[in-house]
């Protein structure tokens, strides 16, 4: 996970207070934010996760099991399942661009057109996977 | 059917705020996320 921008090849950088091995050093730009990122929406998932076993769990007591699931039909929820969906998306797909980078040590010289290509797919995917999720609530479809 | 609505209303006002309190520490993580760009010891700048 750390080999993504990581600096294998200049000498150890030093920072205040502490010398930093190279093998720990991001060096900015696109390897940063993609691991920034990264870490970010896999937040996310971890924290919405958390909340879906419990509304899951509430399937032994169907009234509140409906209801609650009810809430997926507000245009809020259905906006941040749009968020979740970006972090899904971005998540699994750098996930991707690491282990590729890990298996194939080369492959980090192209890791900035990596990173490219996975913004690029999240947000088609996003935008597709939006549409999905809001149009019920825009064509007055529903259900509910 | 009072009871029933009572109920239902409170599962899904503790459920909003659960998810609510998810938001807010989500976002407050990535803010702290982001911050150590400028602060945290284990990011370097390139030079050029």
């Amino acid at each position: 996970m750390s080999t993504e921008a990581a600096d294998t090849t200049g000498p150890a950088t030093m920072c205040p207070g502490r010398t930093v091995g190279p093998s720990t050093v991001y060096r900015g730009r696109s390897g940063q934010w993609a691991f920034v990122l990264h870490r970010i929406s896999g937040f996310l998932v971890f924290a919405f996760l958390l909340l879906h076993v419990v509304d899951v769990g509430l399937v032994k007591f169907p009234r509140a099991y409906n209801e609650v699931h009810a809430l997926y039909g507000n245009i809020a929820l259905r906006l941040f399942e749009v968020g979740l969906l970006a972090a899904l998306l971005y998540h699994s797909l750098n996930g991707l661009r690491i282990v590729m980078i890990d298996f194939f040590p080369r492959a980090v010289r192209s890791q900035k057109q990596m990173f490219r290509i996975v913004l690029g797919l999240t947000a088609l995917g996003t935008a597709i996977g939006g549409f999905v999720i809001v149009d019920p609530f825009l064509t007055g479809t529903l259900g509910l | 059917m009072g009871d029933t609505m009572a109920a239902v209303q409170t599962a899904q006002l503790v459920f909003s705020i659960a998810l609510g309190v998810v938001a807010v520490v989500v976002v407050a993580f990535s803010v702290f996320v982001v911050s150590t760009t400028m602060w945290g010891d284990r990011w370097a700048r390139r030079s050029g």
